[in-house]
């Protein structure tokens, strides 16, 4: 079906694109800063509502980077210019750049339903009606952003502008048969952490990050395992490999070793082995500056585990 | 973002049974009838906020939760029930 592709010419949010409002808003060559507000938030609101329900199943998303911003403004009615924030939170897996050129081919798809006038044809690219309702409200909203003032999207031509996209006729009674009353379980997703194997490929002094699998169980750690320990000009070689629970905490890091009661953190991962050094080096040193007597049972069982532990110093 | 100030911590931790540590100034020791239990680091010098980590840190050298820690560095958690905690961990023995 044609009109379910951009064949009046493609979007690109990061080169920008031209908002026309005509009508009551735009008559003066001004806009109230009312209607920009409404005219951005709901923009921003269906980039967000395409960006959760078309990148659904991308495992590795920051609603940060499709954020627009405002990069321009002209007088021809009255035509402020947005684009994707270049504001980049850096990601795992997919490229941002894969992930905006989706969003762009959607914004299209769905400027060009709008353009027809036939707004049910979404039910045609959005089937599941939770994907669906998302995307419906928010584009009536944007539709109606400046009241009943004409929207076009519109481009530059030989130093005038030219419509490419109206954005109107949307009933809502239209709205209401398109939309289905659920529960928006998109809009209310639970994050919680996973560890993920990373596969790490260089090109062309690029570096592209693909997840490979995440591990969500919890009982899964990272670890941080060493056979030397090395704290200021002391040095303690270990019988084996000690292996410690590695984590990333907030803005911090932390090196922990439970059953020795040995602790490290910092605020970068050499502040954190620094630091669990030179706790391992005061155990190690102090518990055996005291007699067993003078430790509790706890103490002498981590004693007596590092004494085995360290086999040259 | 929880913050305690380092010299208050040190003070109130003081007042609870922790001793300064002969071999280290920077530390604490924690001594239960004539036993050695634990020790926690607490950064020495001007009074300042000890960050997220050290707080993260000074709650598990101390076996307690971070709640726990901060109410023991801010008061409300007295030494009778410190010594409770340590005492169902068996950290006394």
């Amino acid at each position: 079906m044609e009109i379910l592709h951009d064949n009046l010419g493609k979007i690109d949010l990061n080169e920008g694109i031209l908002i026309e409002v005509d009508g009551e808003y735009g008559k003066y060559n001004t806009l109230p800063i009312d209607g920009l507000i409404s005219l951005a938030q709901n923009f921003q609101n269906l980039i967000d509502a395409i960006v959760k329900v078309d990148l659904e199943t991308h495992e590795t998303l920051d609603l940060k980077n499709f954020r627009i911003e405002l990069s321009g403004y002209y007088k021809n009615s009255s035509i402020p210019e947005f684009v994707f924030t270049k504001r980049i939170q850096t990601t795992i897996g997919d490229t941002i750049e894969q992930q905006r050129e989706i969003v762009n081919n959607k914004v299209g798809v769905i400027l060009n339903i709008s353009n027809s006038g036939n707004y049910l044809l979404l039910n045609d690219i959005y089937k599941i009606p939770q994907q669906r309702t998302p995307i419906v409200s928010a584009l009536f909203d944007f539709a109606h952003s400046c009241g009943n003032s004409p929207i076009s999207i519109v481009d530059k031509v030989n130093g005038g502008f030219s419509k490419k996209y109206t954005i109107g006729g949307f009933k809502k009674e239209i709205k209401d048969k398109l939309i289905t009353q659920v529960v928006d379980e998109l809009g209310t997703k639970e994050s919680t952490m996973a560890y993920g194997l990373v596969k790490v490929t260089k090109k062309k002094n690029k570096v592209h990050n693909h997840l490979v699998e995440t591990f969500n169980n919890t009982q899964v750690s990272l670890s941080y395992a060493t056979n030397k320990i090395v704290f200021k000009d002391r040095v303690y070689n270990l019988v084996d490999q000690l292996s410690c629970v590695y984590e990333k905490i907030d803005n911090y890091y932390s090196i922990k070793h439970e059953m020795l009661g040995i602790f490290g953190t910092g605020e970068t991962e050499p502040e954190a082995i620094e630091s669990f050094s030179e706790e391992f080096d005061y155990a190690y040193n102090r518990y055996n500056e005291l007699n067993d007597d003078q430790l509790t049972e706890r103490l002498k069982f981590i004693k007596m585990f590092l004494n085995h532990l360290v086999i040259a110093q | 973002m929880a913050t305690i100030d380092s010299t208050k911590t040190r003070n109130n931790l003081l007042s609870k049974g922790f001793q300064e540590s002969n071999s280290d100034h920077k530390r604490l020791e924690f001594w239960h009838e004539g036993k050695f239990v634990l020790n926690t680091k607490i950064s020495h010098g001007p009074s300042h906020d000890l960050n997220e980590h050290l707080i993260h840190q000074m709650s598990k050298q101390c076996l307690l939760t971070k709640q726990e820690f901060l109410n023991l560095a801010n008061c409300p958690l007295k030494e009778k029930e410190y010594l409770q905690i340590l005492n169902k961990k068996q950290a006394l023995k």
